[in-house]
């Protein structure tokens, strides 16, 4: 067997198992009810944010906690502690992704998460 | 339907541009197939119809942007476009932004830089011109295509292209429902009147890197055809390794223009993101890597065949790749697939069946010219068609019946390919430059496709949902969880992203580096051993000495990780190596140092990004906080609050935050730096830029240092202006009640009747109550007087007092509740003025940015070398 074979087949081994790894390491995506199943392990929610129960943020008590309410897929709400700054464009956020874990059966905290704006052409358009 | 005329819009400069769309998609259709027919017959009338319909197409693509240009500078905002991307306020030199803020603009940029190669190939005389434009003007063809915006009768939901031409009516027609027409009672046909500025440009891309950094980096995504229409044209005219001579130097100024944009990509994140880095592992970042890692794999083995006539199956498959992959960041970042998961994708403009076809024609080009038999060619261009045909009549693309063609075909090219070329059955010594070049091109081609296949994470989850039939009995057979979250689609990105790629990518690395140093020691075919170990001698005992000497200046300690110091090793390996071979081997012949001088660049490149990321240093870092949930999920803690003039110490940083200016749209917010440990001083100003489409936008700042920088961006800025009060409440009180107001303590001591000596004489006669409010803040105390008082038995009035320190303003007034008196305090608070921030400082990234230079400098020179060879 030539050496240039021997690498090619360890390389094609290293990627594949780097592709294995890939799943190995990755996350899933769940509902509120599915993280809850689970609190030590983290998941993604996707969540929608409850805009009526509003967003308690003081950052004289502590810069990196706000607390929203977030709806997920199948329209549970939890409450949300987010242990990060507030992003200036959170209250317009239309989806919210949530990296965290459940707390008891209503809480979640989430110590990243991933807004999505609404692109500002739909927005625009009502009020020229 | 009512027919309207319109008034106040300008239809001309939309209708030429559209025009000219159309015009520029007739072309390089029929360019493409006159090239090709030339390819074939070579008959020098095919050639002049080709050349001349170019030209038209080249016009025409000029033309879609002058029109777009027109329509943007004279703010004709009755164009969806215009007023999407611009207003009246945009500066004329961020004008051009707007092109690379929308979807269609972006494309724009391509087929303009495409059209501009496509020209400097059809200038030049060449036998390899009329296939490579036929595969160009093909590309051109497809790229026009997204502009079209044009509807396919009897297919009513599809729209076939998104002209960036189409009036804001046509977009939306609700523009001219608006309550504002019939309020100010305007007729609809005069709609203009109220459209009168456009929504303006994301002040994101209001920023010098994002005016050079979007073109460059679609004028690099443009380059990767060149290599692959050479690719494709060696299969086709049967000239297998003869295309690699021209191509070389196309794919260099590839590389180089490619890693420019990614490079400046990473700056303009760094300049003005508030991520705090200059990388992040984003997909839409990472979908621009994946081409450039595997073009530079495949520059790599290219030089090796030309040498060694060997590798010939990976140079096509990597150079062809690369374009591919170009198509498939496009897809990735414009088809909405990304969704949630990258936080500066397109949307979806309705374009992703376009751009998947797309995909696939450029994946399958390759594969239809390899046939040898024409027979074979038809039979596979038929199969084709039908599987074409099934995925329009479902109306989606049938995933498991499209995967099985694409395998077939990676199956036929393979076979195809070996029909033609047997492969190289030779031995290679071990003693090579080639052996080890094609072990390092290999370990790149690992590096990118471990970040191909964590990045396509939403991508596997369309295709493994789509083939649920085959992961369901998986899972019900091994119940491991990870088939049922692939037959669902629910797999997400790792958690630790970061972590995730550098347990990857940073083993790579360590190889790269030490490939890069070690490599050119080696002699094409044999290398005499005596030589090769005394040159590796002195390069590792340089190095080793050298990254001994940097471990206590960069602070770097074997408890930061064996990896990491080895990585420090092979970083200066790969400098010192290619340093010593531009003297040793070259004899600093410059005109040959190009490679050498791109790996010494890459060298310190690496050097830069291993100190600036492991030993970044969050100095706003946060302990104070009472880490209310968890301690484990608060340990990264980076923002701090800082009250106005109150200086707060951070790592060996005195900060201040001491106001605010306001300057247009910006408000800058003014940190004062005081560094204890170097008695040096210095005043950041991050910004917000307040957005009426947005709101507020932060913009980071950073100190630049030789040896570090330090970056600060404001995360929370205050509500309203200075020293404005806000209303706190009323308080009805007893003598000696006591209460806490803004953080102080309020007692009302008591109510005098009499006026003291510093009650002035204007108030004699009057009926006076003053209260006795003692306020105490921290350690001082002090007594607030407010006064109600009654003029001549009939007219109130109030005198306020405040407290300064407590920032508590004191109204007085007696009251009296069901024949009891009582007293009420009516208080106003001034808030204390904060910004919450982050600040992060970057050890020696100019290490970073050095390399970066060297390396593109190195790139230069090495096509100049390549393009003179070329010449002889």
């Amino acid at each position: 067997m030539k050496s240039k074979h021997i690498v090619l087949l360890v390389i094609i081994a290293v990627g594949i198992a780097a592709i294995l790894g890939t799943y190995g390491d990755a996350s899933t995506t769940v509902s509120f009810e599915e993280a809850a199943k689970n609190p030590d392990k983290s998941f993604h929610v996707k969540t929608s944010l409850v805009k009526e129960k509003g967003i308690e943020y003081d950052a004289e008590v502590d810069p990196e906690k706000f607390v929203f309410y977030g709806k997920d897929d199948k329209g549970e709400i939890r409450r949300v502690i987010c242990l990060k700054e507030k992003p200036f464009d959170f209250e317009r956020a239309e989806e919210i992704k949530l990296i965290g874990h459940a707390k008891g059966s209503d809480e979640f905290v989430a110590t990243d998460f991933q807004t999505k704006c609404p692109s500002k052409y739909e927005n625009e358009i009502q009020d020229i | 339907m009512e027919t309207i005329t319109f008034n106040g819009e300008h239809l001309i400069p939309g209708n030429l541009g559209h025009l000219f769309v159309v015009l520029s998609f007739i072309t390089a259709l029929f360019g493409a197939f006159t090239f090709a027919l030339h390819t074939k017959s070579n008959n020098p009338t095919h050639k002049l119809i080709a050349k001349t319909t170019f030209y038209v197409h080249f016009v025409s693509v000029m033309g879609i942007i002058a029109s777009l240009f027109y329509i943007i500078y004279n703010h004709y905002f009755e164009y969806q476009y215009a007023w999407q991307h611009s207003s009246l306020e945009l500066p004329t030199h961020y004008m051009i932004s707007c092109f690379w803020e929308g979807q269609e603009g972006s494309f724009l940029l391509w087929l303009f830089w495409e059209a501009v190669l496509g020209l400097a190939i059809v200038l030049k005389p060449s036998q390899w011109q009329s296939p490579v434009i036929a595969v160009i003007l093909l590309s051109q063809a497809v790229l026009s295509s997204m502009l079209l915006g044009i509807e396919i009768p009897f297919i009513t939901d599809y729209k076939f292209g998104s002209s960036p031409f189409i009036l804001l009516r046509e977009a939306d027609p609700s523009v001219l429902q608006l309550p504002v027409l019939t309020m100010q009672g305007i007729a609809k046909a005069d709609y203009m009147q109220v459209v009168l500025n456009g929504t303006g440009l994301n002040p994101l891309l209001q920023n010098y890197w994002m005016v050079i950094h979007p073109p460059t980096l679609f004028f690099g995504f443009a380059t990767t055809i060149i290599p692959f229409a050479y690719a494709v044209a060696g299969l086709w005219t049967r000239q297998y390794k003869a295309w690699m001579k021209p191509a070389l130097p196309w794919a260099l100024i590839s590389v180089m223009v490619l890693g420019a944009g990614i490079i400046m990509g990473g700056v303009w994140a760094y300049e003005s993101l508030s991520f705090g880095g200059y990388w992040a592992w984003d997909p839409v970042e990472n979908a621009s890597l994946i081409p450039w890692v595997v073009l530079i794999a495949g520059v790599h083995v290219m030089l090796i065949n030309r040498i060694t006539g060997s590798s010939l199956i990976l140079s096509y498959l990597l150079i062809l790749g690369t374009f591919i992959l170009v198509l498939y960041a496009t897809f990735l970042t414009r088809s909405g697939v990304l969704g949630d998961t990258s936080v500066h994708s397109f949307t979806d403009l309705g374009l992703s069946r376009q751009l998947l076809v797309f995909l696939m024609m450029f994946v399958l080009l390759p594969v239809i010219v390899s046939f040898k038999y024409d027979r074979a060619r038809w039979m596979y261009l038929a199969t084709m068609f039908v599987l074409f045909i099934i995925n329009v009549i479902v109306g989606k693309f049938i995933v498991w019946l499209n995967l099985l063609f694409i395998i077939g075909s990676a199956v036929a090219f393979i076979q195809n390919f070996n029909m033609h070329l047997p492969l190289n059955k030779k031995e290679e010594s071990t003693y090579s430059r080639e052996f080890w070049m094609f072990v390092g091109s290999l370990v790149l081609l690992l590096s990118a496709i471990q970040v191909f296949s964590t990045t396509s994470i939403p991508v596997f989850n369309k295709i493994t949902s789509a083939l649920g039939f085959l992961f369901e009995p998986l899972y019900n057979l091994t119940n491991a969880e990870v088939f049922k979250n692939m037959a669902e689609g629910n797999v997400a990105q790792p958690i630790e992203i970061i972590r995730h790629y550098n347990t990857w990518q940073l083993p790579i690395a360590v190889i790269i580096a030490f490939l890069t140093g070690l490599t050119q020691f080696f002699a094409y075919k044999k290398t005499s051993k005596k030589a090769l170990g005394r040159n590796l001698l002195i390069i590792t005992g340089a190095s080793l000495v050298l990254s001994f000497a940097l471990m206590p200046l960069f602070k770097l300690t074997f408890s930061d990780g064996f990896l990491l110091i080895l990585f420090l090793f092979a970083s200066t390996f790969a400098v010192t190596g290619n340093a010593w071979f531009i003297y040793k081997a070259l004899r600093f012949k410059w005109k040959l140092s190009g490679a050498s001088l791109a790996h010494i660049g890459f060298g310190l490149m690496m050097i830069g990004i291993l100190v600036s990321s492991a030993k970044k240093q969050v100095i706003s870092e946060n302990r104070l906080y009472s880490y209310g949930e968890n301690f484990s999920d608060a340990e990264n803690r980076e923002n701090i609050l800082l009250y106005k003039d109150k200086p707060f110490k951070m790592a060996h940083y005195v900060v201040t935050y001491k106001g605010d200016t306001t300057i247009g749209p910006n408000t800058f917010y003014e940190v004062h730096y005081f560094d204890t440990a170097r008695n040096q001083e210095f005043s950041l100003y991050p910004n917000a830029q307040y957005n009426e489409n947005q709101g507020l936008m932060p913009n980071p700042d950073t100190r630049h240092y030789l040896t570090r920088d330090i970056y600060t961006h404001v995360s929370l800025v205050p509500k309203s202006g200075e020293g404005e009060w806000e209303e706190d409440g009323k308080h009805a009180m007893s003598i000696g009640d006591t209460m806490v107001i803004n953080k102080s303590l309020v007692i009302l001591e008591g109510v005098d009747r009499t006026l003291g000596d510093t009650i002035s004489k204007q108030l004699a006669g009057h009926d006076l109550h003053i209260a006795r409010v003692k306020v105490i803040t921290g350690d001082s105390s002090v007594i607030a007087r407010p006064v109600f008082g009654v003029k001549d038995g009939q007219s109130y009035y109030n005198i306020f007092s405040i407290a300064e320190l407590a920032r508590i303003r004191f109204d007085y007034a007696p009251k009296e509740v069901d024949g009891v008196l009582t007293h009420e305090l009516e208080t106003d608070i001034q808030p204390q003025r904060y910004i919450v921030m982050k600040a992060i400082a970057f050890p020696y990234i100019n290490l970073l940015w050095t390399g970066t230079i060297i390396m593109l400098l190195g790139f230069f020179m090495a096509i100049r070398r390549r393009l003179k060879e070329n010449r002889k």
